[in-house]
């Protein structure tokens, strides 16, 4: 039977060096998918995973409550996320977009991956709060209630986020005179 | 439906819908009319379908090993950790704690001894005032001089703690600072007859007897 989060926790403050192996195999998959769909970039994420979860095993003691290390470490990794969208701002520049058939296109494959880096950009143009939002419910595909819990805002302020990251993502793409 | 219309509802099926449900048929039926609204529909799907699918590749199994020994390298030694608890345990650290916290009991308890223990007495002093003064800060002033001279130590008394004046039970000096207290000087001039203006002044005092 496997062991519960907390046990391993224990086993791990005890010194037991193979309840580090446990948590990390159980969780960081997760965790790398939930920063991957904020920060987009691979080794950016791989970064952050990283710096999550050094941060989690090097304070585990000061988790009162261990059944949580699931949330909290995902709280630590969204934090994470947030802070490096703060500071990372990347310059937009986008060739001037051509109407094409996209269904039909002989380049399909490549006319998908210049939509999908225009609609990263667009995200990334948003403010690190409605980013989160928007990738954490269109890309990770958690309900608000989750996005609320990881991000300790209210459920009405993570859906006005939403609606506002929506608008501005449809706004970036027109002035690049993609979309409308 | 106008686009704008179209735009708010499909908001709405992004915020409440799972991912991969269709849109309702008043929604399709809008885009088969726009299309400019399906161009931008499109893209916004195929973007954000795209955004998904890099988000859930597959990394090859090498890629979790690595990630793996990356957290183990930066993590503070566990041994350290528990080496630093351990002589925090002490016999020696448990003593002077045990002394620490003894020695606080014994003073607050000595504190509370002498806040409420027996020995406190009070005493009142009248004073008479010809011509009546004319302000308070010179009846507070004179006061002031007569209960320094009386409280000094040598006298036994420890300063006073309440100090008051009455003049019609109603004015008090700048210690008198709770109703309470208030209460004690004018319940004290009222039975001692004191009237107002008649220039008398009551310094009701509380005093540890040395």
């Amino acid at each position: 039977m496997e062991k519960k989060d907390a046990e391993l926790i224990k086993d791990y403050l005890n010194g037991d060096e193979t309840a580090f192996d446990v948590l990390m195999t159980r969780y960081q998959e997760d965790v790398f998918r939930l920063v991957r769909s904020v920060v987009f970039d691979l080794e950016d994420a791989k970064d952050i995973t990283q710096k999550a979860f050094i941060k989690a095993f090097n304070n585990l003691k000061k988790l009162r409550k261990r059944d949580s290390f699931r949330s909290w470490l995902f709280k630590i990794a969204i934090n994470l996320s947030r802070d490096h969208l703060r500071t990372k701002k990347e310059h937009l520049e986008l060739e001037p977009w051509m109407k094409v058939d996209m269904e039909n296109a002989p380049e399909k494959s490549l006319i998908k991956r210049e939509i999908k880096d225009s609609v990263k950009k667009a995200i990334m143009n948003l403010p690190p709060k409605q980013h989160l939002v928007v990738s954490l419910r269109l890309i990770k595909g958690m309900s608000f209630k989750e996005i609320s819990r990881h991000l300790n805002i209210k459920e009405e302020t993570a859906r006005t986020n939403f609606f506002f990251g929506i608008k501005g993502v449809r706004t970036f793409l027109q002035q690049q005179g993609l979309g409308l | 439906m106008k686009c704008e219309e179209f735009w708010e509802k499909a908001t709405v099926h992004l915020a409440e819908e799972a991912l991969e449900a269709d849109l309702s048929s008043d929604l399709k039926g809008h885009l088969k009319e726009c299309e400019e609204c399906q161009q931008e529909w499109e893209l916004f799907r195929y973007g954000m379908e795209g955004l998904r699918t890099d988000a859930h590749e597959e990394e090859p199994e090498l890629f979790w090993i690595e990630m793996k020994n990356n957290v183990r390298a930066n993590l503070k030694p566990l041994k350290q950790r528990l080496s630093f608890l351990k002589g925090f345990f002490t016999w020696k650290w448990a003593f002077a704690s045990a002394s620490v916290v003894f020695s606080l009991v014994c003073l607050i308890s000595i504190g509370l001894f002498y806040k409420q223990g027996p020995g406190l007495e009070t005493q009142d002093i009248v004073a008479m005032f010809d011509p009546v003064p004319m302000s308070l800060d010179s009846v507070k002033e004179e006061i002031e001089s007569t209960v320094e001279k009386e409280s000094s130590k040598e006298n036994g008394y420890d300063p006073y703690i309440l100090c008051g004046v009455s003049d019609g039970w109603s004015a008090v000096l700048d210690e008198v600072d709770s109703q309470e207290d208030l209460n004690t000087i004018n319940d004290i001039s009222k039975k001692r007859g004191m009237e107002k203006g008649n220039g008398q002044a009551l310094i009701h005092r509380r005093y540890k007897s040395a």
